[in-house]
């Protein structure tokens, strides 16, 4: 017997806003360690908590590049239908 | 200003409940439940066993926090615990290696390999960890007590971990769960422990396809394991910085043993006793 999984439909708008919000919270999770990183005490080998956040900014580039142009190809995805 | 545990889970749990409300409607609430479990059981195994071989420990024992041992007597300082690990982290885990192996699906598209998939969705989750590491470390969520090359009082071997931790898990996710396929290897294997041709899986109950991915998970760990170990060992041995004596709450395992130098005035015991900090006790620099 087959037991389909009633996925949302991969196409529907329903389920690229949740695509979208699925990366968000992430992201802003790394926004709100972006405030931490600023407040906390400097991270070994940096002087000071803003050289955390230049540091934080530049080797999570990876990460938040990749949510930003995802975010950006599913909206314009969703743009593209009809 | 150092900022306790329970105020990053604070901010985090509700994002945590808010990927999985989001996942249930991309994936549906099988898949979602089959990913969420699955990275339980696999952080939960993987992150206590190195919990347990002395790589780094959440100060279970330490009585350390400003909660622990003042307010609430044997707090440890984070909510839950599975064994030696918080639950946090391996919600952590699924938090974020979620959206990043669907990022990594989108971006890469259907037609690309799943292991390039699985690898750059590590790549992704481990940019993540390199900055937030060492805020963990500096705030003291964590300590690394593990001879290896450390960048930003974290070792390199921490993130070669948290590379394959992704990229075997999310090959699997994707390969078993998602295209409903075989993994070549194991298809004797299943077919001996679920009575079923496993090449083929579409068509099959879901929650059956989770059993099978579990296993696949379970199969894969010892796989996990070499790769990462080899690709630590060879980079320690290469690049190693930072010696110990470490003060792990566990015994020093028989690595620790190879790479740790006696102190100053130890001569013939290679390695201190594990540290267990009093109430109040801030640890040494080497701790950290």
């Amino acid at each position: 017997m087959n037991h389909a999984d009633p996925v949302a439909d991969a196409d529907s708008a329903g389920a690229d806003r949740a695509r979208r919000r699925m990366a968000f919270w992430p992201l802003l999770m790394y926004l709100i360690g972006l405030v931490w990183a600023y407040l906390s005490v400097p991270f070994e080998g940096h002087t000071s908590a803003p050289e955390n956040v230049v540091y934080s900014v530049l080797v999570a580039g990876p990460f938040w590049i990749a949510m930003l142009v995802f975010l950006v190809v599913v909206r314009r995805d969703g743009r593209a239908k009809p | 200003m150092r900022l306790d545990s329970w105020v990053m889970e604070l901010f985090f749990l509700p994002l945590v409940y808010l990927v999985m409300r989001e996942a249930r409607i991309v994936y549906g609430r099988e898949r979602a439940s089959i990913f969420f479990w699955g990275s339980i059981l696999w952080t939960g195994t993987i992150e206590n066993l190195a919990v347990m071989l002395g790589a780094y420990d959440y100060f279970a024992y330490a009585n350390y926090y400003s909660f622990g041992g003042r307010v609430i007597q044997g707090y440890g300082g984070w909510v839950a615990w599975i064994l030696f690990v918080p639950v946090s982290i391996c919600l952590g885990w699924f938090f974020l290696s979620f959206p990043a192996l669907m990022v990594s699906i989108r971006l890469l598209g259907d037609r690309a390999n799943i292991w390039l998939k699985a690898a750059f969705a590590g790549l992704i989750l481990v940019s993540y960890d390199v900055f937030f590491d060492p805020l963990a470390v500096v705030n003291q969520w964590w300590r690394w007590t593990t001879p290896a090359l450390y960048i930003r009082g974290v070792p390199l071997s921490n993130w070669i971990g948290w590379f394959f931790l992704l990229f075997f898990f999310g090959a699997l996710y994707e390969r078993t769960v998602l295209q409903q396929k075989g993994v070549r290897g194991l298809v004797w294997l299943e077919r001996m422990l679920f009575r079923a041709d496993t090449t083929d899986l579409s068509g099959m109950d879901t929650w059956r396809i989770g059993r099978i991915f579990y296993f696949r998970l379970a199969a894969y760990l010892p796989v996990f394991f070499a790769v990462s170990m080899i690709a630590s060992l060879l980079t320690t041995t290469l690049w190693n910085n930072r010696w110990g004596p470490y003060h792990n709450v566990f015994p020093a395992t028989a690595i620790h043993e190879k790479y740790t130098i006696p102190a100053a005035g130890q001569a013939g015991s290679p390695r201190q006793e594990p540290a267990i900090l009093s109430v109040g006790e801030q640890p040494s620099g080497a701790d950290r």
